[in-house]
C-alpha cells in the first residue's frame, strides 16, 4: 500500500483512481466510524425515556380520532351493553367449546381465523382467590366476554392466582388477559425477569405485522424488552395466551396495560364497533381446560 | 404514504441523526444526547411524521437534527468543536496489528481533516458517507442544487487528498 502513495497535482482535478481511493477511504472511515456508535443503546435509552414519559413508541394507527366509537361516559355504557350482548352470543354459539373460546381452530366458527396458542409460564390460578369487579360467572372458564363495568384494582398477591376475565369497562373494549410470562425472543436485546411485574405491555398489530413491547422496572433500574412478529403465516398471529383473528378492517392498535399481578388490561381502540366486537370475541384468555388439577370455579362455586 | 414504526424511523435514519449532529457538535458523547432528543422528537411527532414521504422525513430529520445540536451547544456554551481522542475504540477487524494501525492512522487523519475543513465541504462528505444520504436527498436538506453538492463535494474529496498526503498517508491510486 506504501508502495502506491502518490503525489497529488492539487491544481488538477483527481483522476478516477484517486477520486475512488478518497472515496473509499472515506467510506472505509464512516462504516469504522459507525460501527463504534452504539445504536442499540440509544434506541434502549430512547425507549426507556418514552416509557417514563408515556408516549407510545408505535405508530399512530389508521384512526380518526372523531371514530373512536368507545370512549367517555356515554361508550362505557355502550361498553356495557356489547360486553351482555357479546357474552350471550357467545354462550349461545352451537359448537363445542362455545362457552367462551375455542378450544382449538376446528371448533371455531366458520369464518373465523383461530390463532392456536400455547399456554405459557406456571402460574396456576387458584379458584379460592376472587378477583375484584368480576363476577361469579365471569369466573366461569367458558365465559370469555363478561361485562363488568368498574373493575376495581386487583391486589397483587390474588391476581397472581386468581382467573382471567375479560371485562369491558372504560374508554373502548376493555379486558384482562392472565399473563403467565413474558413473550421471549432469542434476538431481543433486554429480557424481563419472570417474576418482575411489568407495568405496561403494549401491542400493535400491523397489516401483516404484529408488535409487542414490555417494560418493567426492578430496583431503580429499567428494563425493556419488545418483539417483532413479522411475515406472519397468512392472517393468524400467536402472541401467547391470547388469541386473535385479524379483521379485514386494517390495522388495529391494542393497548395492553398490567392492571396488577398477572393480568393485562386490555384496551381495544381505533376502530369501529364490529371490529371491536370481533376482536373481543376472538380472544381466548387462559383455556382452562388445558390446566391440570385445577377445578373451575364455577364448577366449585355451584 | 409509508407507515413506519417507530423501530422503523431509527433503524432507517439514525446514522443520518447521529451524524448530523456529530457534524455541529464533533463529539460523541454529547452527539449521542443530542440523537436520543431527536428521536424523541420523532416520538412527540409521529402524527406530523406519517404523511411525509421517505425524503421528506431525512430532510425533516436533518434540519430537526442539525437545529437540536445547535441548540445543545448554545446551552453548553461551547464555542470550538472539540477534537476528541482519535482510535480509542478500536472494532478488532481481524487486520494484522500493522493494517490495525495503518488504518487507525487513517481514521484518525480523516476525522482530523474532516474537522477542519470548511463547512460548505465537510458538510455533503458527511452527510455522503456518514449519514449515507444521496446527493439529491443532501442537495433538498441544504437547499442547493445537485450539482453544486457534487462540485462540493469534490472538491472536499480534493482536501481530503491533498491533506492525507501531507499526513503522509498514502492511498491506492
Amino acid at each position: 500500500m506504501k508502495d502506491n502513495i502518490k503525489e497529488l497535482n492539487f491544481e488538477s482535478e483527481l483522476s478516477p483512481e484517486e477520486s475512488a481511493a478518497i472515496d473509499r477511504i472515506l467510506s472505509d472511515c464512516a462504516e469504522a466510524e459507525n460501527s463504534e456508535v452504539d445504536y442499540a443503546s440509544m434506541l434502549a435509552s430512547i425507549k426507556a425515556r418514552a416509557r417514563k414519559e408515556r408516549i407510545s413508541v408505535f405508530a399512530p394507527a389508521k384512526k380518526n380520532t372523531a371514530k373512536r366509537v368507545f370512549t367517555g361516559i356515554g361508550a362505557a355504557a355502550a361498553v356495557f351493553v356489547v360486553g351482555l350482548a357479546a357474552f350471550a352470543v357467545i354462550r349461545a354459539l352451537p359448537f363445542p367449546g362455545a362457552s367462551g373460546k375455542y378450544a382449538s381452530a376446528d371448533h371455531a366458527p366458520q369464518g373465523d381465523k383461530v390463532v392456536e396458542t400455547t399456554e405459557i409460564g406456571n402460574v396456576q390460578p387458584d379458584p379460592g382467590k376472587t378477583v375484584p369487579g368480576v363476577t361469579a360467572e365471569a369466573k366461569d372458564p367458558g365465559a370469555a366476554v363478561i361485562a363488568t363495568p368498574d373493575p376495581e384494582p386487583v391486589n397483587t398477591e390474588d391476581a397472581a392466582d386468581a382467573l382471567p376475565t375479560l371485562c369491558p369497562i372504560k374508554g373502548g373494549i376493555v379486558g384482562y388477559v392472565r399473563l403467565t410470562d413474558f413473550l421471549a425472543e432469542p434476538t431481543c436485546s433486554a429480557q424481563l425477569v419472570p417474576d418482575m411485574l411489568p407495568e405496561f405491555m403494549e401491542f400493535k398489530l400491523g397489516e401483516a405485522e404484529l408488535f409487542a413491547a414490555a417494560y418493567g422496572m426492578e430496583d431503580e433500574v429499567k428494563y425493556s424488552y419488545s418483539c417483532r412478529v413479522a411475515e406472519a403465516p397468512e392472517e393468524e398471529f400467536d402472541i401467547g395466551i391470547a388469541r386473535f383473528i385479524e379483521l379485514e378492517s386494517g390495522s388495529l392498535t391494542y393497548l395492553w396495560h398490567v392492571c396488577e399481578g398477572v393480568y393485562l388490561e386490555v384496551e381495544f381502540a381505533g376502530f369501529d364497533r364490529a371490529a371491536a366486537e370481533e376482536m373481543l370475541y376472538s380472544i381466548v384468555l387462559c383455556n382452562m381446560e388445558d390446566i391440570p388439577s385445577t377445578p373451575a370455579p364455577s364448577e366449585e362455586a355451584a | 404514504m409509508p407507515e413506519r414504526d417507530f423501530d422503523t424511523i431509527y433503524e432507517n435514519y439514525s446514522r443520518l441523526v447521529y451524524w448530523a449532529a456529530y457534524r455541529v457538535l464533533s463529539d460523541r458523547e454529547q452527539t449521542e444526547d443530542v440523537t436520543q432528543n431527536v428521536f424523541m422528537t420523532v416520538l412527540h411527532s409521529m402524527d406530523q411524521i406519517a404523511p411525509m414521504s421517505d425524503a421528506q422525513l431525512k430532510g425533516w430529520l436533518y434540519r430537526v437534527s442539525v437545529n437540536a445540536a445547535l441548540d445543545f451547544k448554545r446551552r453548553q456554551g461551547k464555542e470550538v468543536l472539540s477534537d476528541e481522542p482519535v482510535g480509542a475504540e478500536v472494532a478488532d477487524t481481524g487486520a494484522t496489528p500493522e493494517d490495525e494501525a495503518e488504518l487507525n492512522d487513517t481514521r484518525a487523519a480523516v476525522r482530523e481533516i474532516l474537522n477542519g475543513m470548511d463547512d460548505i465541504y465537510r458538510e455533503p462528505l458527511i452527510m455522503f458517507y456518514f449519514s449515507e444520504m444521496s446527493v439529491l436527498e443532501i442537495a433538498e436538506a441544504l437547499g442547493v442544487s445537485e450539482g453544486t453538492v457534487k462540485s462540493r463535494m469534490n472538491r472536499g474529496r480534493k482536501i481530503m487528498a491533498q491533506r492525507l498526503s501531507a499526513k503522509g498517508i498514502g492511498y491506492e491510486g
